[in-house]
């Protein structure tokens, strides 16, 4: 009897062959990989909370190692794509928790409690990332917003020299003038802000573009000029007598409530709009003992602000009418009574999308005022500069100005979404493209694609509920509504970092292998085997092409290919 | 040291068992193997036998279960008649496919329908084709030391051997029996050592799917073994003679020198031939009688060397392949065939369903043998 | 003094397995079982539980063949192919003969499919069952005779297409599970790879007991039940979540406990997750939602009236 090298065993003469069956060899030799038509693909695919992040967030991987107890590492994997995390976990509107699979299960998970969780972990923990060396560029950044601070930060990290310019005297931008304290302490934003300069951030406060700042003498000074200085010009009501004194901007209220200031006179208020900054302006002056409606011309449903933030200013006592469309301001003496409005319908949709709000003849009313804020949106403030970089309401860098010593835009006033999450994506990615320009290691742009993740999305239709146990969310709350009136205490309280870590443990990790073994332990014939920590891969000389890994695979991670696709 | 008893056979089959230091026993009850389990288990509660007895339901898991304790490496035993051994047919081939060192004792019984407890050789002779060593014993000593042999055949050859004794003419009979001490056999029973037992070191699969060519050589293979247990059963007859002073190998011939007429006979009806032979001699007449012991493997040289001589021979089978004719009839016959100056051999059906052949059905039947002889077997059912 | 974090390679999670198993692995790969063949897992499953000293009896099935033809094995431990209805009884054999020669610590486990337990192999079984054999058997259930190409056994549900029963199977299939539980073994379960930890659980604590314990293991069938390969585990999932195959335990036949009782879906889901159900119209699948829920609410009032303190088999 001979046993070959490959494991199979040959009777050369009919002498060698035993009285009986029995075995001297295993079937390992036997290439049943040849039987097969499809073969599974390990690949991670992208989480839809990833997905959805517009800061491009690593959900998955940041909440998993704050789950594990992996507070710094949890921090390198979220500071590496938002210097913001105890920020945008309190003011973000987040729409990952919106795309969470677990909602489809037994309630999605609390992404913004776990981040702020986790955001908080790193101040009190001190973590941030070190600088490297290798950027020897002198940058400019122009705004001090969440656009303006990320880009900078990363610029920093890179090892460029950077000076952050602000027509505030301090930095944040809407950051610290217009989110209230409420929604985000000051002691937070201090903070952050702080680590995000501390790479080697010049701030330059009081110095606007037009007054304290020249464009060209800047883009002489630096090998490259940032720009980030948002939306911040108001849109007016377009009404009789909004040239009133009482008629005041949002924007500027928030700004000047913020600095210290106290707020205009005028014990009625009513606010026009129904975006953050309305709900903002409403809440800031209920604070201050001003009793307050706010008018949107659509319904309920069509308003742009954070649907926790309406129901938290309704819960609080402010007033809100919809389908109401703002006629006239009315004064008296030099004074504002009331504001005219008359009540709207829904007419045909927009180019937005929503209904256009048509007048209801005959259906005039009047709200009472002392004081009317105007928070109707915001646009380009343009006046400052040149007129070949901005296009249709937005700045847009001609290509022949941008490259080494030219000028760049990022952010809201670029176009950009619109929240902080938004304006921090762009900053980085605006960080990334001058690394790629001016030299030094740039911050990661894709960071799933970083980890070699695929770009389509894990939907509900990949996981497989049965193999988690049940358990629901862990409840944070809010702080009871009659004391927030009071003051500036914030009204979304936070988890406990038991708490915090639980409901992390709670992320199924779409899409994302988390080597839960289920592939290696199903598959009928050892076709899969572990391949460095936490992954796998078929061995094609086994693999029958069954497809029970990919089926089972409880996040979607495994895809089954036709052979030869 | 060996003791005198009076046992009958089947008493005789389970003090042999007992003293060959079986190890697992598995049976069923059937008429007339019964009483073998009974004295077993009397036995076993005296000590005398340390067996594990198991009851099972039936007797295709008797065997069934003997096949899974051999393969384990134990020393096993079952027993049954009839209908039973009919029930472990398949089995009883995969014992000796599976080269299984099993000893079991048929009690020959007639098969049904209808109902017939007394005995004739149809139900050991159904498995002839399936590769067990075959012993038919005529008395109770002979059962004794039959058993005993088929211990050391089974193990010393790696194949399932049947012992064979008639219903109630053996197994009810009483005689005197000399039943040796363990001591005295237990050197003659070797360990069973083929490297198809079940070692918990080196695992390995037994029995598993055999594609055609190597199906063929395991087979040639057992029949192989058949050729070497002739000189086997011879060896251990030589043993038997020096230690006990007793005891036939293959074959037993008597008063067949210058015999004309030579008697085949197996079981008790063996013995009945031997009292025909002593009157025909006193007689005048030239008779002798080859008792067949084993019938497999078939001992043709044997045969060939006893009846060669004869002007005729007369085959007793207590059986009959219908269709055909007596089972030893066409074997002796076959064995003979082509060979230059071989007697004619005549074939006698008698005693089937356990009716019983006398003197003088023996007479008879040399009678007949002085005819022509005929293609198919005659039936003496006077 | 800041705590700075040197970014090298990005940090990822750490793996998290679900089920801890012992690493060795004793069946091979290279054998012959069907692309998305059940029966593999749980045996892949079982002997990674039950190590090295263990001894196969394999009657006629899926798996004389799966293990591999001579000179072959997959398995790693000993086997003893036996005839088609005496695993049990062989079994019981090769555990005596193994008692009788000093081994005490094999465990001896009849692997056999549906056919040789249910019909050709109910007589041995239910013998070895009622002298208490010390053997472990376990049947795994692919309902039907699948090794001769698909006929219909005893275990094939009614309603469901064989070779043999191209009409659908008229029976309901046969309760082998109450047959065991009223032999009073020491120890039955029924098991579903589906639902890995509750199987491993059943596999430990069957190894652990000693005397006659029986598996009734689910063993989805891709060819013969015309049904994606992939869809195996899935299949032996459903079949618990519509209550098909409940998974339970009984007690010296007299504790019964259903180990675990997902939220209940229709049985609608199961079957039309299979070919062989396809010619079931409404009303043949209301028929069986109402046997389904009749048998449950039956195998309920059993755990009910048998609730004990008794605790549940560990992890």
């Amino acid at each position: 009897m001979k046993r070959l090298p490959d494991g199979r065993v040959i009777f050369e003469t009919p002498a060698e062959v035993p009285p009986v069956a029995m075995s001297y060899a295993s079937t390992a030799w036997n290439r049943t990989g040849d039987w097969r038509s499809r073969e599974p693909a390990f690949r991670d695919l992208t989480s839809p909370c990833a997905a959805a992040c517009p800061a491009g967030q690593d959900v998955v991987d940041q909440i998993r190692l704050f789950a594990q107890g992996r507070v710094r590492e949890a921090g390198e994997v979220i500071l590496s794509a938002n210097p913001f995390p105890a920020t945008t976990g309190r003011v973000c509107p987040h729409p990952c928790d919106a795309a969470c699979n677990r909602g489809r299960m037994d309630g999605a998970l609390d992404i913004p409690g776990v981040e702020r969780a986790l955001g908080d972990a790193l101040l009190s923990g001190r973590v941030e990332l070190a600088v490297r060396r290798g950027g020897k560029a002198r940058v400019a950044v122009v705004g001090a917003g969440p656009a303006g601070l990320t880009a900078a930060h990363f610029l920093a990290l890179a090892g460029h020299r950077v000076t952050l310019y602000a027509r505030e005297d301090r930095p944040g931008g809407l950051l610290r003038t217009g989110i209230p304290p409420y929604r985000l302490p000051r002691g937070v934003l201090d903070a952050e802000v702080e680590r995000a300069l501390r790479p080697g951030v010049r701030f330059e406060g009081g110095r606007a573009l037009g007054d304290g700042l020249d464009l060209a003498r800047l883009g002489g000074e630096s090998d490259a000029v940032l720009l980030a200085i948002g939306r911040h010009a108001p849109r007016r009501l377009g009404v009789p007598g909004e040239e009133a004194p009482g008629v005041v901007d949002g924007l500027a209220l928030l700004e000047a409530l913020h600095g210290g200031e106290p707020a205009p006179a005028g014990d009625r208020v009513v606010v026009v709009g129904g975006g953050n900054t309305a709900l903002d302006c409403a809440r800031s002056l209920l604070r201050r003992g001003r009793k307050v409606t706010v008018a949107y011309r659509r319904g309920r449903e069509e308003m742009p602000a954070f649907g926790d933030e309406v129901e938290e200013a309704i819960e609080e006592g402010v007033a809100v009418e919809v389908w109401a469309l703002p006629v006239e301001v009315r004064s008296r003496g030099g004074r504002i009574r009331g504001l005219r409005l008359v009540r709207a319908r829904p007419g045909e949709k927009d180019a937005s999308g929503r209904a256009r709000p048509e007048p209801v003849a005959g259906s005039d009313f009047e709200l009472p005022a002392d004081l009317v804020v105007v928070a109707a949106g915001e646009s380009l403030d343009a006046a400052a500069l040149p007129g070949a970089l901005v296009r249709d309401g937005a700045v847009a860098v001609p290509a022949d100005r941008q490259g080494a010593g030219g000028v760049f835009a990022c952010g809201d006033c670029a176009g950009g979404g619109g929240t902080v999450a938004h304006a921090i994506g762009a900053g980085r990615r605006a960080a990334a493209e001058l690394c790629a320009i001016l030299g030094g290691e740039p911050p990661a742009v894709d960071l799933l694609a970083a980890r070699g993740a695929s770009p389509a999305v894990a939907g509900f239709e990949r996981i497989r509920p049965a193999w988690f146990d049940p358990a629901v969310p862990h409840p944070r709350g809010r702080a009871e509504a009659a004391a927030r009136r009071l003051g500036d205490a914030e009204v979304r309280l936070g988890y406990e970092a038991a708490s915090a870590m639980a409901e992390a443990g709670r992320c199924l990790a779409c899409g994302t292998c988390t080597g839960c073994d289920n592939c290696y332990q199903l598959c009928p014939d050892r076709a899969v085997v572990r391949a460095g920590p936490g992954g796998y891969r078929a061995d094609t000389s086994r693999c029958k092409g069954c497809g029970v890994c990919s089926e089972e695979c409880p996040r979607g991670a495994i895809e089954l290919c036709e052979v030869g696709a | 040291m060996a003791s005198d008893r009076l046992l009958t056979g089947n008493e005789a089959v389970a003090w042999a068992v007992a003293r060959s230091g079986a190890q697992v026993v598995a049976a069923y009850p059937i008429t007339p193997q019964t009483s073998i389990i009974e004295s077993l288990a009397s036995l076993g509660q005296k000590g005398v036998s340390r067996a594990e007895f198991v009851p099972v339901e039936s007797e295709h898991s008797a065997l069934a279960a003997c096949i899974g304790a051999a393969h384990a490496g134990a020393r096993t035993f079952t027993a049954t008649s009839g209908q039973g051994l009919a029930l472990m047919h398949e089995l009883i081939h995969w014992a000796a496919g599976g080269r299984l060192p099993i000893v079991l004792v048929d009690v020959n019984r007639a098969m049904a329908p209808g109902w017939n407890i007394w005995t004739d050789q149809n139900d050991s002779l159904s498995q002839r084709d399936t590769g067990w060593i075959q012993l038919y014993c005529e008395d109770g000593q002979e059962v004794m030391d039959s058993v005993v042999q088929a211990f050391v055949l089974a193990a010393r050859l790696s194949l399932p051997v049947m012992v064979v004794l008639d219903a109630f003419f053996l197994s009810h009979t009483a005689e005197a029996i000399s039943v040796p001490d363990e001591a005295e056999i237990a050197d003659l029973i070797p360990a069973w050592q083929a490297p198809w037992r079940i070692d918990m070191e080196r695992p390995k699969a037994l029995g598993s799917l055999v594609p055609s060519a190597e199906y063929e050589q395991m087979r040639r293979q057992l029949d192989a073994a058949h050729r070497e247990a002739l000189g086997a059963i011879e060896d251990l007859a030589a043993t038997w003679r020096g230690r006990f002073g007793r005891g036939v190998g293959l074959v037993d011939r008597y008063r067949c020198e210058g015999a004309d007429e030579i008697l085949v006979a197996s079981g008790t009806a063996a013995s009945t031939a031997r009292a025909v032979v002593d009157a025909l001699r006193a007689r005048g007449r030239s008779a002798g009688l080859v008792k067949v012991r084993a019938f497999r493997p078939f001992p043709t040289a044997a045969l060939r060397e006893a009846l060669l001589p004869a002007r005729r021979v007369a085959v007793l089978d207590r059986n009959c392949s219908y269709g055909a004719s007596g089972i030893f009839f066409q074997e002796v016959r076959a064995a003979l065939c082509g060979l230059a100056g071989a007697p004619p051999v005549h074939g006698f059906i008698a005693g089937m369903g356990g009716r019983d052949i006398t003197p003088s059905t023996i007479e008879a039947a040399l009678r007949h043998a002085r005819g022509e002889p005929r293609p198919e077997s005659t039936w003496l059912t006077e | 003094m800041a705590d700075r974090v040197i970014p090298l390679a990005r940090p990822r999670p750490a793996p998290e397995p679900r089920l801890h198993l012992p690493d060795e692995e004793l069946l091979q790969p290279g054998h012959l079982a069907c692309p998305g063949c059940a029966a593999p897992i749980l045996l892949r499953t079982f002997l990674r539980l039950a190590g090295p000293r263990t001894v196969l009896v394999i009657p006629a099935c899926c798996c004389s063949v799966i293990d591999g033809p001579f000179p072959y094995s997959a398995s790693g431990v000993n086997v003893v192919h036996c005839a088609f209805e005496t695993a049990a009884v062989t079994a019981a054999g090769v555990k005596a003969g193994l008692r009788t020669r000093g081994v005490s610590d094999a465990l001896v486990v009849a692997w056999a499919g549906d056919g040789g337990t249910f019909d050709i192999g109910l007589q041995s079984m239910s013998a070895a069952a009622e002298r208490n054999e010390d053997i472990l058997y376990v049947c795994y259930d692919n309902e039907a005779y699948m090794n001769t190409g698909g006929q219909r056994s005893s275990a094939t549900p009614g309603g469901a297409w064989t070779n043999t029963t191209p009409a659908g199977k008229k029976q309901k299939k046969k309760d082998l599970d109450g047959i065991m539980a009223a032999h009073h073994i020491p120890y039955f379960a029924t098991v579903s790879p589906g639902f890995l930890d509750d199987m491993v659980a059943k596999m430990r604590r069957a190894i652990a007991t000693s005397g006659f314990r029986m598996l009734h293991a689910f063993s989805p069938c891709p060819p013969g039940w015309k049904m994606d390969e992939r869809n195996t585990v899935a299949a032996a999932r459903l079949a618990v979540e519509t209550r098909v195959f409940p998974l339970y335990e009984v007690v010296d036949g007299v504790e019964w406990r259903i180990t675990h009782a997902p939220r209940p879906r229709p049985v609608s889901e199961y079957l039309s997750l299979q070919g062989r159900f396809a010619r079931l119209d409404a009303a043949a699948v209301e028929h069986v939602q109402r046997e389904v829920d009749d048998d449950y609410a039956l195998l309920a009032r059993h755990c009910a009236e048998g609730a004990t303190d008794w605790p549940l088999s560990p992890p």
